[in-house]
């Protein structure tokens, strides 16, 4: 072992960190912010091509879809629901609306694939 | 003459190869030290608030004592709730100097990760090459279980650090022969970041003839925390401890379980035991000095598995308990292979076996990288609602309020009310109630930590509201009925509020499009 490189390597690493360590405190904590929610954990909320943003937004508007008057719609509406918080790993919510959907519309296609999804999630986290 | 000549120039050569080695011996070194400090940095920065909830019960005490109030999480509730004093200290240091106490979290977790891919480099006695160190690094640093504890708030990477330098410090000093004095006092700070780093002192106790120094390092610190936590907290040992540690039949097939499912989901892992093979091969050739090294961290790594069995695992994700121990496991996977190298005398077998090995090594790491998904203790989004739903409880209830949840941390910290844990990590009371046996035999690995509770002591401490865990939703309830339930202690409480009727479900927004089921006691239901 050369301990004048390990000596050197040491200190170049951390002055990195060290220097770098400053740049953080210019992230502000996400739960005193207004509005919905930011992470840095983007891989968490982008849903395929779309953003945060993107997600949020259509999210959202299916919220609102889903307590129209037209059936079809309110199908549609909890059917992708379920679909967008399966994939943001936000399980018990998508379980929710889910949930819902079976009361609802026990024969949507839609529903019956979530449904066969959400038992495969289910079942592999049980073993 | 002639020959002479040759023979000088043949040496002449030799030697320029060896500095030349050497000098691309030290590049490697330098540069992965670098790439890994580096990639830590950007994950870091990546991954800002992903923090468990539990390490909000370390921002809350640290507030408390930065405010005065003392080493306590409810104002006048002296109850010793966290497992680490020594990360609890550092965090209470730098909110005393005005630092963002999140931020100090995750600052000092970076530079502690930073520091133990350093000692992983550069550990001494290794005996291992720098193809063998740098693929280790790479090994430590492109898995995603390892790094999320980086960033999660907890002392998992305090105890990591300490482990190795402990251990890297009492190497030199037998190596050098001086007391045992700073690796005595770094082994004592491992046991104040986590209580299993008990199991460092008589490992390292029996590896020395100079024990006095050792013993005498070591005991000061661990002995004047136990003093005050006795007078202070007037206990023996930590709450936590009390309400967590439960040992029978079915925690034992948990604990296996748990280790089964890491070495299903870190294959790498399985190189440890490698170097075990040489010691039953009795022609094997093992450097004199790395055998006692070898075996004893290869005991360790063992007592330690015996100990994940025995408590049950751990309910959190991404294999916490292994954290510490990775490094080890990398150590013993490096030591194992080198060991095959030595036992191949021919110079191109030799290559062929080192590139084998190599090979195996790479593979293995690269069957062990997975991109997770990271949800954090219950979810990234999940601890900013709770954080958000002690915002809004802070600005909606007077500061006497008394709150009942399971999940105390991100709520408590943000609400800065009085909180009844209802599962006992900061209450003496449930920590100490009796678990249910017939219930005892239906958990399962979520349960782990979360066996006790006492529904009649809860509803006589008259709560206003009773938070589920998961009760945060985009869908408003109406009925008790739809309250989600997740802990054995959520189905009993809400088994008993549906026939008492005191309590009625309320939703308090979070977010525009995301509100929180509570329960509310029947008088305080309109001022939502």
């Amino acid at each position: 072992m050369n301990w004048t490189i390990a000596k050197i390597t040491v200190t170049s690493c951390l002055a990195i960190a060290i220097m770098s360590a400053f740049i953080f405190p210019f992230v502000k904590d996400p739960v005193l912010k207004r509005g919905t929610f930011r992470t840095g954990d983007n891989r968490q909320h982008r849903l395929g091509s779309l953003s945060y943003e993107e997600v949020t937004d259509l999210q959202n508007g299916l919220i609102r879809l889903s307590n129209s008057e037209s059936p079809r719609k309110r199908a549609y509406a909890i059917g992708q629901l379920t679909t967008i918080f399966r994939k943001r790993t936000m399980i018990s919510e998508s379980l929710t609306w889910l949930k819902r959907g079976l009361r609802d519309f026990p024969d949507d296609p839609h529903i019956k694939k979530e449904k066969a999804e959400m038992t495969k999630i289910i079942r592999r986290n049980m073993h | 003459m002639c020959s002479e000549f040759l023979q000088r120039a043949f040496r002449e050569q030799v030697a320029v190869k060896k500095k030349w080695m050497q000098q691309r011996e030290n590049i490697a070194l330098l540069a992965t030290g670098l790439c890994a400090t580096v990639w830590i940095v950007l994950y870091t920065w990546q991954h800002q608030f992903t923090f468990a909830d539990d390490a909000f019960i370390f921002f809350r005490y640290a507030d408390n004592i930065a405010l005065g109030t003392g080493p306590v999480f409810n104002q006048g509730e002296r109850v010793e709730g966290f497992t680490s004093p020594l990360w609890l200290g550092l965090l209470t240091v730098a909110r005393i100097l005005n630092v963002n106490v999140l931020h100090s979290a995750t600052i000092m977790g970076m530079l502690l990760a930073i520091g133990a891919v350093l000692l992983l480099l550069f550990f001494p006695i290794s005996k291992t090459g720098p193809i063998l160190r740098c693929l280790g690094v790479v090994a430590l640093c492109t898995q995603d279980w390892f790094l999320f504890w980086i960033t999660s708030g907890m002392e998992t990477m305090l105890f990591t650090f300490l482990l190795l330098a402990a251990v890297s410090t009492f190497l030199k000093e037998k190596h050098r022969h001086t007391p045992h004095i700073p690796s005595g006092i770094l082994s004592s700070l491992a046991f104040l970041s986590r209580p299993e780093g008990l199991l460092l002192f008589p490992m390292l106790l029996l590896s020395t003839g100079r024990k006095k120094g050792f013993i005498l390092s070591w005991l000061p610190l661990p002995i004047g925390y136990f003093i005050f936590r006795l007078l202070y907290y007037d206990a023996l040992i930590p709450n936590t401890a009390t309400a967590k540690i439960v040992f029978d039949a079915n925690h034992l097939a948990m604990g296996s379980q748990y280790i089964l499912d890491f070495f299903n989901h870190v294959p790498l892992a399985l190189l440890a035991f490698f170097p075990a093979v040489f010691f039953l091969w009795p022609q094997c050739q093992i450097f004199d000095e790395l055998r006692p090294v070898i075996q004893r961290v290869l005991i360790s790594v063992i007592l330690f598995l015996g100990y994940f069995i025995a408590i049950g695992g751990d309910f959190f994700e991404y294999h916490r308990f292994f954290v510490p121990l990775f490094p080890w496991i990398i150590l013993l996977s490096t030591w194992g292979l080198q060991l095959l190298f030595l036992q191949i005398s021919s110079s191109r077998r030799n290559a062929i076996v080192k590139w084998v090995a190599i090979c195996l090594f790479t593979v293995a790491t690269a069957l062990s990288i997975r991109d997770l998904p990271l949800h954090s203790q219950h979810g990234v989004s999940w601890i900013i609602a709770s954080g958000k739903l002690g915002v809004a409880l802070q600005d909606q209830y007077p500061a006497d309020t008394l709150i009942a949840a399971p999940h105390i941390g991100a709520l408590g910290y943000y609400s800065r009310l009085p909180l009844l844990d209802m599962l006992g990590l900061t209450n003496t009371h449930i920590a100490r109630k009796s678990i249910d046996q017939v219930m005892l035999q239906h958990y399962r690995k979520h349960d782990v930590g979360h066996e006790r509770y006492d529904i009649d002591y809860a509803l006589r401490q008259k709560p206003q509201i009773f938070i589920p865990i998961h009760g945060f939703s985009s869908r408003l309830a109406t009925d008790i009925s739809e309250v989600p339930t997740n802990f054995a202690m959520e189905y009993a409480l809400i088994d008993r509020l549906k026939k008492q009727q005191k309590y009625q479900v309320g939703n308090i927004p979070v977010d525009p499009y995301f509100s929180w089921i509570v329960l509310i006691r029947a008088p305080e239901r309109n001022s939502i």
